[in-house]
C-alpha cells in the first residue's frame, strides 16, 4: 500500500509523460465530459445534457429549466516503451470543473475551470562527477502547466444559428527541476506564463428529412504569452535566484470544424481541429513544431427497451481520435491515436449523470531513441443538474 | 415523468448496483495496473530529453596546514576510569600512568572492632573497565604507595568547578605498601583486581580497635590517610590498564574473624573518597621522538617540523589542528556553489601495527589560539557529534583512511566571500574517550597528504 501511495503522489501531477518536458507540455484540448466517450468530438454539437467546451456557441443548447454543475476526475495508466525498456506509471487527478445555464431563451453561459495544458514527468538519471569516476543519481522534474478560468455567452441569432465566444484567463507556471538528493542541490527553473485569450464559434443546425444536421466551426487567434522566468539555485548554503532567461511562449491561431447529425437520441459528428503551430518555436534543440491536426468521430445512441426515452434511459457512446501534435522530436513526429467507449448513466432524481469512459491509445513511437507511451485512461465526469430557476413550481 | 413510488424504488436499486459492480470491476482494473508500476524513483525513459543545466565537479587540489598542539591541560578527575600502567610508544615516546585516590572515612562506629575480633589480613580490592592499550601480554607490576598530600582540586581559569588535570600529581611515599604482578588480560570487565596490603591494613585496624586520636574524627582520619596512587613500580611495563574509578568499586576491605568455636568470617569497607578527587596524572615523554620540541610553552607545531606527522591522543592532550590556507582561490570563480567538502587523512602506515586505531573521531571549530569548547564541536543535523567516515584495510593498509564532512564549515566559511585563514580544525579522540584513554592516531602528513576536497556545482 506504502508503495502505491509513493508512486500516486509522486505522480499526482495532470499528465505524467516525458514527453512534456516539451514546450507547453502535453495539450489537454476542451473535450470533457461527454466527448471524452467520443473520441474528443464534439465542434458541431450542442450543450445539451451536460456542457460542451469544444464550441462557445454550444451553450445556447442548455436546456432552458437546468443549470449544469459537472467536474471531471480521471485515473491513468501508461506504459512507456523504449527499444530497450519498458515502465510503467500510474497517475490520478482531478480534472475540470465548470457551470452553464440558460440565462434568455436566446442566452446561455457558462464558466468554470479547465486545464489549458500540463508538464509533469520525473526522469532519474546517472550524472557523472567531473574528474572523477564517480556517478551519483540526477533527478529531472516538471509540473505544473496552463490553466483556464473562462467564461463565455452563446447567443441564439436565428432557430438555426448560434454565435458563441470564450473568453479565457490563462495562467500557471511550468516547473523544471533538476536535483540531485544525495549532494543536495536542485536548480528549480519556474516559468510563470498568463494572457487573456478569446476563442469564437459558430453553430447552424437544419433539417433534411427526419434528420437534424448542425454545422460548428470555432476559432481562436494566436496570443503570445506573458513569461516571467526565474531560476532558483538551492543548496544546503541556502537558496540564491538566478537571473531568469528570457524565453517567449505564444499559443497558436486555431481553426475547428465538425459536422453532427442526429434523430431523437442518436447522434454522430466528425471534427478537424488545426492549430498553426508551425509559426510558434520553442528553444529546446531538439524540438521543432509543426501544425498540429486533430481528426475525430463519435457515436451515441440509447439503451433499448423499456428506459428509452425516460429519464432512465442510458447513452452509449464510442468514438476515436488522431492527433497530429505540434512536438516533432529528434525529427520523429510525435502522433497520437486513441478509442474511446463509455456510457452517461443517470442517476436517481432529476436529470443527474455520471459519464464513465474509457480511452485507449498510444502517443509517441520507439523510433530513434525515443519512447511510446500506451494509456488506458479512466475518466468519470459527474454532470449534476437542477431545477434552479423554477424549483417553486414543484414545491 | 410519472413515476409511481414503487417504480422509483426499483429504479434506485437497480442503478444502485449497477454503479456499484461497475465500480468494482474499476476498482480491480485499477490494482492490477497498479501493481505493474515502476517505481517513480527508478523510472528513467525520457533520459535524452533532459538537458543539464549544472555540472558537479571535484577538486582537492587546496593546501592543507597540518600541525600538532597541545592542549594546556585536560581534566581527569572524576572520569569513572582510573588509569595505570605506563608504555614505551614505538614513535612517541614513554607514556606514564597515575591513578590517584582517597578513602572515605567510615566513622568510629563504622569500624567498630570489638574484644572477641581477630584479624585476618587486608586488600584493596579495584575492579577493571576492560579498558587496556598496548601490549598486554606481558608482566604488570603495580605499586601502591600513600600519598603525603592530601589530594585538593582545584579552580582554573578555564573552569569554576575544582577539577584536576593530567598534568597534576601530588607526592607520595617512595616505599610502596605493596607491589602486584600479574598479567593484564584485556578486555574483560568487571574483574576483580585486588592488592593485600596486610601489615598497612592492621596498622589501621589497630588504630580503629583502640579508637585512635588518628581516626577518631574526619579531619584527623584525612590527615593521616591522604590518599593513594597506584603507579607503574618500573619501566618495563607495556600498558596501560582501566580501573573503574568510583565509590563502589574502589575499596580497602579489612578482614577480620569473630573468635568463638566456629569463627564467622566479616569484614569492614573503606568505600573510595569524593570521586572528583579520583584522577588520573599521564606523564609523556617526547624526547626521542618528533614531538621533541613540543611544550606548554611552545604549543603547536606544524607537521613539517615534526616529521610529516601529526598526533591526535586521549588523556595526554595531543590534538591534530588542519587549516586551509588556499580556499579562498574557489571564491575567484564565478556562479558556483560548494555542494560538499571532506576532509580526507591517512593514518600513517607503520603507526598501527600495535596500536589500534580509534574509530571515532570529534572535530571542534578552532581560532588563532587554538581555542575549543563544546560548542565548538562539530555536530551533524541530529545534534550529535559529527563523526568520521572510517574505512580500514585490513590486508594492504592501502586504503585505511578517515573521510570527514566537512560541508557546513567550508561553506559557512565562505559564505561571507572571505575565508579566515585562522578558523580551522581542531581534531581529537572521541569526547567520551578524551579524558580516561590514550587511544591514539598519528596522521600522515604527506604520503599522502591530507586533503581537503571540494564538491562544487557551477551553472
Amino acid at each position: 500500500m506504502g508503495v502505491i501511495l509513493m508512486n500516486y503522489n509522486a505522480s499526482a501531477q495532470i499528465t505524467s509523460s516525458p514527453y512534456s518536458v516539451f514546450g507547453l507540455g502535453y495539450l489537454e484540448g476542451n473535450s470533457i465530459g461527454q466527448s471524452k466517450a467520443m473520441g474528443g468530438t464534439g465542434i458541431a454539437f450542442l450543450s445539451d445534457r451536460s456542457i460542451n467546451l469544444l464550441n462557445p456557441a454550444s451553450y445556447s443548447g442548455i436546456d432552458s429549466l437546468v443549470s449544469i454543475f459537472e467536474m471531471g476526475i480521471f485515473g491513468k495508466y501508461t506504459n512507456f516503451k523504449t527499444k530497450t525498456e519498458d515502465q510503467s506509471l500510474v497517475n490520478a487527478n482531478f480534472k475540470y470543473v465548470v457551470m452553464g445555464f440558460r440565462i434568455t431563451p436566446w442566452l446561455g453561459t457558462s464558466f468554470g475551470f479547465a486545464p489549458f495544458s500540463s508538464v509533469g514527468y520525473n526522469i532519474n538519471t546517472i550524472g557523472t562527477i567531473e574528474g572523477t569516476g564517480q556517478t551519483f543519481n540526477k533527478t529531472f522534474t516538471g509540473d505544473g502547466g496552463i490553466n483556464q478560468v473562462y467564461f463565455g455567452n452563446s447567443f441564439k441569432i436565428t432557430k438555426n444559428l448560434a454565435l458563441g465566444y470564450n473568453l479565457a484567463f490563462l495562467f500557471g507556471s511550468i516547473t523544471n527541476t533538476e536535483s540531485a538528493d544525495s549532494y543536495y542541490y536542485s536548480l528549480q527553473d519556474v516559468t510563470h506564463l498568463s494572457n487573456l485569450n478569446l476563442n469564437y464559434g459558430l453553430n447552424y443546425g437544419f433539417d433534411i428529412k427526419n434528420w437534424n444536421y448542425k454545422i460548428g466551426l470555432t476559432y481562436s487567434a494566436s496570443k503570445k504569452l506573458t513569461a516571467d522566468n526565474e531560476t532558483t539555485i538551492v543548496t544546503s548554503a541556502g537558496s540564491e535566484t538566478i537571473k531568469g532567461r528570457n524565453n517567449k511562449y505564444s499559443i497558436p491561431q486555431t481553426f475547428g470544424a465538425g459536422l453532427a447529425f442526429g434523430k431523437q437520441y442518436f447522434r454522430a459528428g466528425v471534427d478537424f481541429e488545426m492549430s498553426q503551430w508551425q509559426d510558434i518555436t520553442f528553444s529546446n534543440p531538439l524540438l521543432r513544431t509543426r501544425n498540429s491536426n486533430r481528426y475525430s468521430f463519435g457515436v451515441e445512441f440509447p439503451s433499448q427497451g423499456l428506459y428509452r426515452g425516460t429519464n432512465r434511459m442510458i447513452l452509449y457512446r464510442f468514438g476515436a481520435e488522431y492527433r497530429e501534435s505540434y512536438m516533432i522530436i529528434q525529427n520523429v513526429p510525435i502522433n497520437y491515436t486513441a478509442v474511446s467507449f463509455g456510457a452517461g448513466i443517470p442517476l436517481r432524481g432529476f436529470l443527474s449523470v455520471i459519464n464513465v469512459s474509457l480511452e485507449l491509445g498510444q502517443n509517441g513511437t520507439v523510433a530513434k531513441g525515443l519512447f511510446r507511451e500506451r494509456f488506458v485512461t479512466l475518466h468519470l465526469d459527474m454532470s449534476l443538474r437542477d431545477f434552479w430557476f423554477n424549483k417553486r413550481r414543484y414545491m | 415523468m410519472k413515476i409511481t413510488g414503487e417504480g422509483k424504488m426499483k429504479g434506485q436499486i437497480f442503478s444502485f448496483t449497477r454503479i456499484s459492480s461497475f465500480l468494482s470491476i474499476i476498482f480491480i482494473i485499477g490494482a492490477l495496473f497498479l501493481g505493474s508500476c515502476t517505481d517513480i524513483n527508478e523510472f528513467t525513459i525520457g533520459q535524452d530529453f533532459v538537458e543539464p543545466q549544472t555540472r558537479l565537479q571535484v577538486v582537492d587540489t587546496f593546501k592543507v596546514d597540518l600541525s600538532t598542539i597541545l592542549i594546556d591541560s585536560i581534566a581527569t578527575s572524576g572520569t569513572g576510569t582510573a588509569l595505570v600502567g605506563s608504555y614505551a610508544d614505538t614513535i612517541l615516546g614513554s607514556v606514564k600512568c597515575n591513578a590517584y585516590f582517597d578513602l572515605a572515612y567510615p566513622g568510629l562506629s563504622g569500624v567498630n572492632v570489638e574484644d572477641d575480633f581477630i584479624f585476618d589480613s587486608a586488600a584493596f580490592v579495584f575492579r577493571s573497565t576492560g579498558y587496556s592499550y598496548g601490549d598486554t601480554t606481558t608482566l604488570m607490576r603495580i605499586g601502591i604507595h600513600q600519598l603525603t598530600e592530601k589530594i585538593v582540586p582545584f579552580t582554573s581559569a578555564g573552569s569554576s568547578t575544582p577539577l584536576l588535570y593530567n598534568a597534576t600529581s601530588f607526592d607520595f611515599s617512595p616505599d610502596p605498601l605493596a607491589v602486584k604482578e600479574f598479567y593484564p588480560r584485556p578486555n574483560s570487565i568487571d574483574t576483580v583486581f585486588s592488592i593485600n596490603v596486610n601489615e598497612f591494613g592492621e596498622n589501621l585496624y589497630e588504630l580503629f580497635r583502640n579508637k585512635d586520636e588518628l581516626v577518631s574524627d574526619q579531619a584527623s582520619f584525612d590527615d593521616y590517610l591522604k590518599g593513594f596512587v597506584l603507579t607503574t613500580s618500573n619501566n618495563e611495563n607495556n600498558s596501560v590498564i582501566g580501573l573503574t574509578g568510583d565509590k563502589e568499586n574502589i575499596s580497602l576491605v579489612l578482614y577480620y574473624h569473630v573468635d568463638q568455636e566456629f569463627p564467622e568470617e566479616k569484614s569492614f569497607t573503606f568505600t573510595m573518597g569524593e570521586s572528583n578527587h579520583q584522577f588520573n596524572s599521564i606523564r609523556t615523554d617526547f624526547t626521542n621522538s618528533p614531538l621533541k620540541d613540543l611544550n606548554r610553552e611552545n604549543n603547536q607545531l606544524l607537521s613539517s617540523v615534526t616529521g610529516d606527522i601529526s598526533v591526535l591522543q586521549g588523556s595526554t592532550g595531543l590534538m591534530a589542528r588542519v587549516g586551509f590556507p588556499t580556499v579562498q582561490d574557489i571564491l575567484m570563480n564565478q556562479r558556483w556553489k560548494v555542494l560538499r567538502a571532506e576532509l580526507v587523512f591517512e593514518p600513517q602506515r607503520t603507526s598501527y601495527d600495535y596500536f589500534t586505531l580509534p574509530e571515532k573521531l570529534n572535530f571542534y571549530e578552532t581560532d588563532k589560539e587554538n581555542r575549543f569548547n563544546s560548542n565548538s564541536l562539530m555536530i551533524d543535523s541530529d545534534r550529535n557529534p559529527r563523526l568520521p567516515e572510517f574505512t580500514y584495510d585490513e590486508f594492504f593498509n592501502e586504503d585505511t583512511r578517515y573521510t570527514f564532512d566537512i560541508t557546513s564549515f567550508i561553506i559557512g566559511e565562505l559564505s561571507d566571500y572571505y575565508f579566515d585563514y585562522y578558523h580551522g580544525i581542531l581534531i581529537g579522540i572521541e569526547q567520551s574517550d578524551l579524558l580516561a584513554s590514550l587511544e591514539r592516531l598519528i596522521i600522515d602528513g604527506r604520503h599522502p597528504p591530507v586533503k581537503l576536497r571540494i564538491y562544487y556545482l557551477t551553472y
